[in-house]
């Protein structure tokens, strides 16, 4: 079984994250954990033994490891007799849950080391079918819930947030369901009693204890031992670590035959022992049918196994029952060597430090505090001194101002003169005056009040949907731009089923198949899906509405504008070159050996590599999707042409900012634009979406896109992607595009003008700026391509043109003497199987003109063999504009022609008008290759 | 997720890796200093010519039809690399040498010494996708302003030769343009080239080359060398000191040791010697300081080694150590008398209740120093102890004496301070090399001043200057550079409370790379002087001008 990454817990789009812990490596937190969030978690909390976490500040105050303390998040203590000591992490949004329990403290040995168990539970609201999955978040709820009400968490900010948290996560307020409570904790029950509710009077017959710490006279063993009278127990210990003292442990041997003492090691992944240190805590009960395991956090002490808070610890745990073998594999995954009788051997000793509870002493000490507004107020524990000449220390700053005592804490007013930054966390003391020696007390990282409503307020949508203007992201933020476009956006029948307030088919969810989408006509409210807001920000366009707040799409199009108008300026902006070289600086410059830069440079690609296959994986779900929707009927009709315009300007846009980008291939990109074109426009039989929509309707989308640059950026994509399909010798797809391009030239509803043309070139320019094109270089890349054929295209072509059947024509190559060279030459003749193809001078000159319709070429040879092997032929000079046609079976004399024009082509009068637009603006503009700036280059 | 709750053992994350500059002072020479003294030079940069080929293989990319894509650009990259790194191996002119650090050489050596037909331009010869253009010259290329950096925030979606790099580009390929590889073979990402025409090419393509006078290329890096970059003047003032060097120490072989030692002692033990001119002196006096911080960071990093040796040998990765315990030992380890016994000089009769004082003056006694102010001088490379002598220790009898490590390295952090506690010093403009380190990466100047201040105010005993060192310099540090790096994890302890927990990882314990081997390739290689690794190494023309007038221009 793989094992449990922690971290990686945190990953997903959770609101709330609450962490209940004994100790708390809050840098750790704040590196290791804090990457693993997306913004949209903005509530977090820490909460955690507060003699611990007050130590933690002690530390903190002199080395400022903790940089986001109280700022960003809150984290604040629990305060008991003894020792808050219960591990939970819990992870929930408006929609799902998880909830782990187990036996880690929030640092790197609890969520990383390998020596931890963790027992996950999941929650989906919206597929919850009445199941007991429930009942672990409700009896976490509960747990929490009971620390307030009993004093144990005092901060009024982390009880803020604890209600922020539940109110915000409206199925906490569900009922339970049966009697499925595998999450105990000992606030009113000693897990001693939670484990003999579920084992009753059965006999046990094996019981293995891993648990790394006992109590000085080993009582809470003998107990548990005397209590279920196991026919075998097993004390899995490790040697050096285990605290326990070992004449105890003889003695209990000694006095108990049954009980046996066996060393184990974590198994590494090849079987081999490893070192880790095992700091989980469990005690696996097989009963003759069953098997119960209690695990958590409770050590095999009085104070967590035998007692309840606030006499014992706090302790929590998951009492779980199986099949008898249910648990064998946590013990599997150990290597437990045989029992020893060697207690000596085992280098064994009992660490007070690490047992003997914190007791509530009467000395006075702050435990926390809050900032607000210009008001600092500070909560403390034991007996108030008389504050004698006291002031606030903030840092090594000291505040003028008297401390004064109010409801049970401290509160003084920042004078109007204090410069004192709180910005950032600093250490808050208290200085008082006793006996004639100044005093100080313990530091607090006080809460600041408007830090933390900000984070809390932070709008993740400000962050990340303004980026799509120029999709200037870091790779993992892709996901995250997909996701909230997904939740913005009616992109298929998916959005609407959900806007509806359906739950998905389980089937959908993983495998994001429409199809499996039962849309239903009769299951949907229209009236209130029209109200819904992600419909009814379509309607409010991208204009805004007075005083109201944007909507999403009003942040995505104003994105797309502005990025559409950077481009669009004639001078481009560039990064001063200190800031450049500093950020090529933090991949290269460090290394010191050969070996370690390639090392370091294989690790950057390795994670570069898997990060963008897995990309790829989620930009192509995500663009199908949207592709599938924009081609679906139902789709169509129920969300109406500003849906489908708005949501066409921003796929356009995302496609065309992922031509510059690695995190798809071109190929994709361009088949996907190929397929949105076709469904959209369908130029070439006009029935695409566009075509069908009444005319009033017509002029409504065709003025969103001209808003928005559609025109030129078309003109730019279809250029850019021949561009790409020529250089990666994509000829198939260049064959789509042309065919594309042809009818666009043919039926596109925008007239050509010189802005259009201006834009489209400084949309070129922005991907393809080394030797920007001059317009003329676009628009004759753009005529080839119109006119682009392959040999057999050609042909097929030319058959199709003249109605004769496929494959009745080929090329060959014929050695002639050509007058105009005066030499002979090689040259291709255009061979016609078909009867009577060349019959008379006119049919010839048919074939002829259409050939040179598709091929321009010098020379011109044209041959129809009849059944005699004898030929028509017809061959034609351009240069001379001369040409011959001599039906020899027929005994005629060769028959001399005159100039030959080639047959039009429907899309001809598109090109030229383009040419002469496209003429004006390279005299207009004076062309200038787009360069990066003077500026960049001195800085 | 397994299907019904379960209990799941975690799984091990963040694994412990070795890395290095564990209390973050090398990163001040490397990010800060050296930068200041020869900017665009760095540690892996040794050629200059790599300057030439890869701008001009970017420009040859830009030229051609191609997608400008990263994938794109490697795609046409590494076939013409793998080509010019199989050649550099079969070079075979005069100027050619022992030539190191020559990209990809890790494979192309083996494959260029079996002398095959043909090469095959696919040939998989580096991990890195951008080879050692990626790896170690872009940064210094976009610095010298030979290409514009481009990708995600640029406004070019792969890099760009500069206008500058567009002349350096036409050089190089005027350098090579005849060759049947250029005309023939140079066109193709995917071809066999022929043993002959590697060769061919190698000769006018090779790194060794550009010293020549006939290489079109050398007078634009010389240009590029010399001028260009926003720092080029740190950069010239450098490359004279070091033809000062050069001049000086015909007869003698320089390496990085020696070079060390001609920094801070002005004399080496293979008998060179070194004395700036005028013109070099503030120069030599930043790289003096530069040294002075390398020696000052080894102490610090000796104090490092040894508490993570001493926490192992002491179980302290199975339970936690108190400090009251490190307390104890460092007391019991600052034995002045067994590290004068180690140096074979009379004892001093100093141990950790001694003050800071008394070490200072038994220092000075040992050389024959009246005061402070002549300490510097008086301690040369000759002295009993001295800074370099401390250091061999390390290399080669730590092992031997792991506890002589403390009052070892106690004593060089004592004889910086004796070189530099002069407050006249602080004013000099190159004071300002010691200062940095500043932000959180401790200063020599913050140390000096500290220790002057608290010497200045009272008695320090050894013991309590010992435990400042260890808390502060040492055991803080660790743990803010640690968790700076985090995700990575390279703490080897953490404190928990009053006591450290220790981890069991490889450590080691070195000067960081000084340039030096970087920087006496690339005058060479410009055609300044002869190669410093042998004893006959002449200025050439423009070298001797250069040393002469400060200026090639």
């Amino acid at each position: 079984m793989n094992g449990l990454k922690l971290p990686e817990q945190m990953k997903g789009n959770w609101h709330h994250a609450l962490f209940v812990t004994y100790g708390a490596d809050l840098p750790f937190f704040e590196t290791a954990l804090w990457r693993q969030f997306q913004t949209n978690c903005r509530n977090k909390i820490i909460l955690a033994d507060g003699h611990r976490l007050l130590e933690g500040f002690v530390h903190y105050a002199e080395n400022r490891l903790a940089r986001r303390v109280n700022h960003s998040y809150v984290a604040d203590g629990i305060f008991v007799p003894r020792t808050a000591h219960a591990k939970l992490i819990l992870l929930t949004s408006p929609k799902r849950g998880r909830l782990l329990v187990g036996s880690g403290n929030l640092g790197w040995q609890g969520y990383a080391s390998g020596g931890e168990l963790f027992t996950a539970y999941d929650y989906d609201a919206e597929a919850d079918d009445g199941t007991q999955k429930i009942n672990p978040f409700l009896d976490a709820r509960a747990f929490i819930e009971t620390l307030i009400h009993r004093g144990y968490i005092t901060g009024a900010m982390a009880q803020m947030r604890l209600r922020h948290l539940f109110e915000n996560t409206r199925w906490f307020y569900r009922s339970a369901v049966g009697d499925w409570h595998p999450v105990r904790h000992n606030l009113t029950t000693s897990f001693l009693q939670h484990i003999r509710e579920v084992i009753g009077d059965n006999p046990v017959d094996e019981l293995w204890i891993a648990s790394p710490f006992y109590d000085k006279k080993a009582k809470a063993l003998k107990r548990l031992l005397k209590t279920f009278a196991p026919k075998k127990t097993a004390l899995l210990v490790q040697p050096g670590q285990t605290s326990i003292d070992p004449s105890v442990l003889q003695t209990v041997l000694n006095t108990m035959p049954q009980c046996e003492v066996r060393v184990a090691q974590r198994r590494a992944n090849d079987g081999s022992a490893d070192n880790t240190y095992l700091h989980a805590k469990f005690y696996l009960f097989k009963l003759p049918k069953k098997a119960v395991c209690l695990q958590g956090s409770p050590n095999l002490s009085q104070v967590a196994m035998l007692k309840t808070a606030p006499e014992g610890n706090i302790e929590l745990a998951n009492l779980l029952t199986g099949t008898r073998k249910a648990f064998d594999y946590l013990l599997d995954a150990l290597i437990i060597e045989p029992p020893t009788r060697h207690i000596k051997a085992l280098d064994l000793r009992f660490d007070a430090s690490n047992s003997t509870p914190s007791e509530l002493t009467g000395e006075w000490r702050l435990t926390g505090g809050e900032l607000d507004d210009d008001r600092i107020r500070l909560t403390y524990s034991g007996t108030l001194p008389a504050l004698v000449d006291s002031a606030l220390m903030v840092g090594s700053f000291i505040l003028p101002g008297e401390i004064a005592t109010a409801n049970d804490g401290l509160q003084c007013t920042l004078p109007d003169t204090a410069t004192v930054d709180f910005s950032h966390p600093v250490p808050v003391r208290v200085r008082w005056n006793e006996n004639g020696e100044t005093q100080i007390s313990n530091p607090v990282f006080i809460c600041h009040r408007a830090a933390l409503d900000a984070a809390l307020e932070i709008s993740d949508d400000t962050q990340i949907l303004p980026r799509i203007g120029d999709l200037e992201i870091e790779d993992r933020e892709i996901e995250q731009l997909l996701g909230e476009l997904q939740s913005s956006l009616v992109i298929d029948r998916r959005s609407v089923w959900q806007a509806a307030g359906h739950t998905l088919p389980n089937s959908s969810s993983t495998d994001d198949n429409d199809d499996t989408l039962h849309l239903s006509y009769a299951d949907i409210d229209y009236e209130a899906l029209r109200q819904h807001p992600k419909f009814s920000q379509y309607r409010t366009g991208s204009a805004g509405t007075g005083g109201q707040p944007r909507t999403r799409l009003q942040m995505i199009l104003s994105a797309i504008t502005n990025h559409f108008n950077e481009v669009l300026q004639p001078a481009h902006s560039a990064p001063a070159m200190a800031n450049i070289i500093a950020a090529l600086d933090a991949n290269t410059a460090n290394a010191e050996s050969e070996e370690e830069a390639e090392a370091d440079a294989e690790a950057r690609e390795r994670r570069h590599w898997s990060q963008n296959r897995r990309i790829r994986r989620i930009l192509q779900n995500f663009i199908t999707r949207y592709l599938r929707g924009v081609r679906n009927d139902d789709f169509r009709e129920m969300v109406g042409h500003e849906v489908m315009a708005h949501n066409y300007i921003i796929f356009s846009h995302i496609l065309w900012r992922l031509l510059s980008k690695e995190w798809a291939s071109h190929e994709f990109i361009i088949e996907s634009f190929l397929q949105l074109w076709h469904d959209f426009w369908g130029f070439s039989t006009r029935n695409g979406y566009y075509f069908q929509l009444p005319l009033e309707q017509q002029a409504d989308v065709l003025g969103w896109l001209a808003d928005k640059h559609t025109p030129a950026a078309m003109l730019a994509t279809v250029y850019y992607s021949d561009f790409l399909v020529r250089s990666e010798k994509l000829f198939d797809l260049r064959m789509e595009l042309r065919d594309f391009w042809r009818a666009f030239l043919q039926y596109t509803p925008f007239t050509w003008t010189e802005k259009i043309i201006e834009e489209a070139w400084r949309l070129v320019g922005s991907m393809e700026s080394y030797q920007t094109p001059p317009p003329a270089a676009i628009f004759e890349a753009l005529q080839q391509l119109a006119n682009y054929e392959t040999e057999l295209s050609l042909l097929r072509a030319l058959e199709d043109f003249q109605h004769v059947p496929a494959h009745s024509c080929h090329f060959e190559e014929v050695s002639i003497f050509r007058e105009a060279l005066s030499r002979s030459a090689t040259e291709k003749c255009l061979v016609i199987k078909t009867p009577d193809a060349l019959a008379d001078p006119a049919a010839a000159q048919r074939w002829l003109r259409h050939w040179m319709r598709l091929e321009t070429l010098d020379y011109y040879r044209l041959a129809a063999p009849d059944s005699n092997g004898s030929a028509i032929t017809l061959f034609y000079e351009q240069t001379t504009g001369k040409g011959v046609f001599w039906a020899r079976h027929t005994g005629a004399k060769p028959a001399d022609f005159g100039n030959i024009m080639p047959l039009p082509t429907p899309w001809d009068d598109a090109l030229t008008r383009l040419q002469t637009l496209v003429a004006q603006v390279d005299a207009n503009l004076q062309w200038q290759p787009i360069r990066i700036s003077e500026n960049a280059k001195n800085a | 997720m397994i299907p019904y709750p379960q209990p799941q053992w975690i799984e091990k994350m963040y694994a412990a890796k070795v890395g290095r500059d564990h209390l973050g002072l090398g990163s001040v020479s490397s990010d800060q200093i050296l930068p200041s003294l020869s900017p665009s030079i760095n540690v892996l940069t040794y050629h200059p010519r790599y300057h030439s080929f890869y701008v001009f293989l970017l420009d040859e990319f830009w030229q051609r039809e191609r997608p400008r894509t990263w994938s794109a650009w490697e795609n046409f990259f590494r076939p013409r690399e793998f080509i010019f790194s199989v050649g550099a191996h079969l070079c075979t002119q005069p100027e050619h040498g022992k030539m190191g650090k020559i990209v990809g050489a890790q494979k192309t050596s083996a494959l260029a010494a079996q002398q095959l037909d043909r090469y095959n331009t696919q040939t998989d010869y580096i991990k890195s996708r951008q080879g050692g253009y990626g790896l170690y010259y872009r940064t210094v290329m976009a610095e010298m302003g030979l290409i514009y950096p481009g990708g995600k925030g640029f406004p070019y979606p792969i890099d760009v030769p500069s206008e500058f790099g567009k002349e350096v580009a036409d050089a190089f390929r005027r350098a090579i343009a005849h060759t049947d590889y250029f005309r023939t073979f140079f066109g193709k990402d995917a071809t066999d080239v022929p043993l002959d025409v590697v060769q061919n090419y190698i000769k006018h393509a090779c790194l060794c080359q550009l010293q020549t006078d006939t290489a079109p290329d050398r007078p634009l890096l010389l240009d590029a060398f010399l001028y260009r970059g926003a720092k080029a003047e740190a950069r010239r003032h450098t490359f004279r000191m070091l033809l000062d060097l050069v001049e000086q120490t015909q007869g003698y072989a320089i390496d990085q040791n020696i070079y060390r030692q001609l920094l801070y002692f002005q004399k080496a033990e293979n008998g060179a010697t070194f004395t700036p001119r005028k013109a070099n002196a503030e120069t030599f006096r930043r790289w003096r300081l530069y040294q002075a911080r390398e020696y000052y960071a080894f102490a610090l990093n000796g104090l490092w080694y040894y508490l993570c040796d001493w926490g192992i040998t002491n179980n302290g990765d199975l339970r936690p150590i108190a400090l009251s315990e490190l307390w104890t030992h460092i007391h019991q380890v600052l034995d002045f008398d067994a590290l004068a016994h180690y140096f074979d000089v009379p004892s001093p009769n100093l141990n950790a209740n001694s003050g800071v004082q008394d070490l200072l003056n038994w220092l000075m006694r040992l050389v024959g120093a009246n005061d402070a102010t002549a300490f510097d001088a008086a301690c040369t490379l000759d002295s009993p102890i001295n800074e370099y002598r401390l250091h061999q220790f390390a290399y080669d009898d730590y092992e031997e004496n792991p506890a002589l490590t403390v009052p070892a390295m106690i004593t060089m952090l004592a004889l910086v301070y004796l070189r530099f506690g002069q407050p006249s010093l602080w004013q000099m403009p190159e004071w300002e090399i010691s200062k940095m380190g500043e932000d959180g990466r401790l200063s020599v100047n913050a140390f000096i001043r500290t220790l002057h201040d608290n010497l200045a105010t009272g008695w320090l005993a050894l013991n309590d200057f010992a435990r400042w060192m260890y808390r502060d310099y040492v055991i803080l540090q660790h743990q803010l550079v640690a968790t700076s790096k985090l995700p990575d994890n390279t703490f080897r302890f953490q404190r928990e409370g009053d006591r450290l927990r220790f981890f069991n990882i490889f450590n080691n314990w070195q000067f960081m790379d000084s340039r030096f081997d970087a920087l006496s390739t690339t005058i060479h290689e410009l055609g300044l002087c002869g190669k410093l690794e042998h004893p006959e190494h002449p200025l050439s023309t423009d070298g001797k001008k250069l040393l002469n007038t400060g200026d090639l221009s």
